[in-house]
């Protein structure tokens, strides 16, 4: 038997979950009695629960005699550019419009591979745009404009 | 005689051009999106649920039907030409499916696929006709109580059926159900979890929770793997089965079709669990059971013909109750909640065309998948040549562009943002995902039916065990939790799905 991290990482995150919900369920709301229930009651108890759970989740992925091999890295590169093409699409997506910010949340989230190139992705970020204008904008009639209110001044 | 008008009311929304247009175009998106390596069913119903929103709620619930099973059949194309399982529930197939295409019999292992399927299908739906109106009645006597008990059976069996360790899946049904209790209570009118954010106020998002757990995350998961060998795609050849083909395919269709009926009414059953058995229930009865495993018809017919047969069962809970029994079910209960209905036994009363236009669509759509697929097989052959490099910035523009038009709001989309990492971090974790959307789906149901049930009953816990019904289902619980916690069943549950994966 190997010490796991995954098991004791995913029970520390239920006990993380478990604290911080229960804290607000029990401080931030009526927790009332079993006869008059309250907001607070039923997230409380989950709560306790899932506290619970994450303690016996941890303590199994203790059980153990030595340490397992550390696990692969984090995907920073992925993870980073394809949070940030979801996000630029919420920032910009009424002032842009529905062509430019396409071509733009596509061209960043490309980058999420190392081997891409810029100009293969600017064609293709071109592609996608156009394709996404016509389907949504003129097919399915979606109300976001294909130029948004900045091009509109 | 009512079960044939009850028909030919469902006969009469389907043969409306716009519903039969709107299948066409779920079962047609579905196989296209299905074909594609790296995105199963589940991802593609996310990520085309926005698209939608929409139509007329009859015209939505039959397309998004019609992605499900239609991205399914295209994950078992992706398994016979590739080794590709799409999805779970083709896993089975992969065995037999591919040593079949290695002999250059590809073709006959499609269009068993196809037929099965189809066979299957149209038994199903003749079930869900037949028992989801008695089941309706039933479901009319529930109290809070028995619903509150029926939902907790339907957790505890999704985490039978979920992959990896018990304690997990629970702690993963726990974060979903609070999660779920987002916004706000409607009993006291106070706010839970809002942070202060008004958007927050009806809950989280459910369409950014469902696309960023299973399509944003998936994407990172797949870009942070080792860059994929994919095999080559096997020949075809002809499609036409041969007549022994023909002969050894019935048994197993019919076998499989069974299993597969009565494993999807299971609530937490469905697709997965169907074609599992029914291959080793195969193996074990077919004369050709010793030939199973290098390229036998039997082990694509039979497991093909349980999943499709499990996937429409997995309708029933879902109709007559309101309960999801398996993801699927549980996304497009929320497409429903979108679109004003609330799923129950009251909707064969009150929208009965659409809870018969459904039943009357999915053999529609069957009939469309055989039309579609063997012809079409060329061109879905080309579809999975498409490179991830292409496939995966479309995914994200859809995602977002589809989870945007929710409310013409950019609110949800930090919402996807965040449950993309937050999906992330759970699948690192061998936190399975299922369990949680479940969860999260039933978090306020099973709430409010709780509560509903104690004021009933005046505070007294006891109500739920008194009350025969809801002691009977909270029985079947606790003993399918200690089944599954049995040392021996465990280990050949862990075994299950480390074949499995």
């Amino acid at each position: 038997m190997t010490v796991s991290r995954k098991e004791i990482s995913a029970g520390a995150m239920f006990i993380a979950f478990g604290l911080a919900y229960g804290y607000q369920s029990a401080f931030g709301l009526q927790v009332g009695t079993v006869r008059n229930m309250g907001p607070g009651l039923f997230p409380l108890a989950l709560s306790i629960i899932l506290f619970g759970i994450g303690l016996a989740v941890a303590f199994n992925g203790l059980q153990g005699d030595r340490l397992a091999s550390k696990s692969a890295g984090i995907p920073w590169r992925p993870i980073c550019f394809i949070s940030a093409a979801t996000v630029c699409f919420a920032l910009f997506a009424t002032t842009l419009g529905m062509l430019p910010v396409t071509f733009l949340i596509t061209f960043i989230a490309s980058f999420a591979r190392k081997q891409t190139r810029v100009l293969p992705a600017l064609f293709m970020s071109a592609c996608i745009a156009v394709f996404c204008s016509l389907l949504f904008t003129y097919g399915l009639g979606l109300p976001l404009p294909v130029f948004g209110s900045l091009f509109r001044s | 005689m009512e079960f044939l008008s009850n028909l030919a009311i469902g006969f009469s929304v389907v043969a409306q051009p716009t519903n039969l247009l709107y299948c066409f175009i779920g079962v047609f998106l579905g196989t296209a999106i299905g074909v594609l390596p790296g995105v199963g069913p589940l991802a593609t119903i996310a990520m085309l649920l926005p698209m939608t929103f929409g139509l007329s709620p009859e015209g939505a619930i039959i397309m998004l039907a019609g992605i499900y099973y239609g991205s399914q059949y295209g994950g078992s194309t992706t398994a016979i030409l590739m080794k590709l399982p799409g999805e779970a529930s083709s896993v089975v197939t992969t065995i037999d499916g591919y040593q079949m295409a290695q002999k250059g019999r590809a073709g006959p292992a499609l269009a068993a696929a196809a037929i099965g399927s189809f066979v299957a299908g149209t038994v199903a739906t003749v079930l869900v006709a037949v028992v989801a109106t008695p089941l309706t009645l039933l479901a009319f006597q529930f109290s809070p109580a028995e619903y509150f008990s029926l939902m907790v059976l339907g957790l505890v069996f999704s985490i039978a059926l979920a992959s990896g360790s018990l304690l997990k899946a629970l702690g993963m049904i726990c974060l979903g159900l609070l999660l779920g209790l987002t916004g706000t209570d409607i009993y006291t009118g106070a706010t839970r979890f809002t942070y202060g954010l008004r958007e927050l106020f009806d809950g989280l998002e459910f369409t950014a929770v469902a696309v960023g757990m299973f399509g944003i995350s998936e994407i990172i998961r797949n870009l942070a793997g080792k860059d994929e060998l994919r095999g080559p795609v096997a020949r075809i050849g002809s499609l036409w089965p041969t007549r022994e083909d023909r002969r050894r395919m019935i048994a197993p269709i019919l076998r499989g079709t069974a299993l597969g009926s009565l494993l999807g009414v299971l609530p937490g059953g469905g697709a997965l669990l169907a074609s599992f058995v029914s291959y080793t229930v195969e193996k074990k009865v077919s004369p050709h059971g010793h030939e199973m495993g290098n390229g036998a018809i039997e082990g694509v017919a039979a497991p093909e013909a349980a999943n499709n047969a499990g996937a429409q069962t997995s309708f029933i809970p879902m109709l007559s109750l309101g309960i999801p029994s398996n993801v699927v079910t549980a996304l497009i209960i929320g497409a429903l909640i979108i679109q004003g209905i609330v799923p129950g036994p009251g909707v064969i009363s009150k929208n009965p065309e659409l809870f018969w236009g459904l039943i009357v669509s999915m053999w529609v759509g069957n009939m469309m998948l055989l039309a579609l697929n063997l012809p079409l097989i060329g061109m879905w052959v080309k579809l999975l040549q498409i490179p991830y490099t292409i496939l995966f910035p479309l995914i994200i523009a859809f995602c977002c562009i589809g989870v945007f038009s929710i409310g013409n709001s950019s609110f949800p989309i930090y919402q996807l943002t965040i449950f993309g990492l937050l999906g992330y971090v759970f699948a690192r974790l061998d936190c399975d995902l299922a369990p949680f959307i479940l969860g999260f789906i039933l978090g306020p149901m099973i709430e409010e039916n709780f509560r509903r049930a104690l004021l009933i009953s005046g505070g007294d816990l006891s109500v739920f065990v008194t009350r025969p019904i809801s002691a009977g289902l909270l029985a079947t619980a606790v003993i399918a939790l200690v089944v599954v916690s049995l040392p021996f069943i465990k280990r050949k549950r862990e075994d299950i799905f480390v074949e499995e994966s």
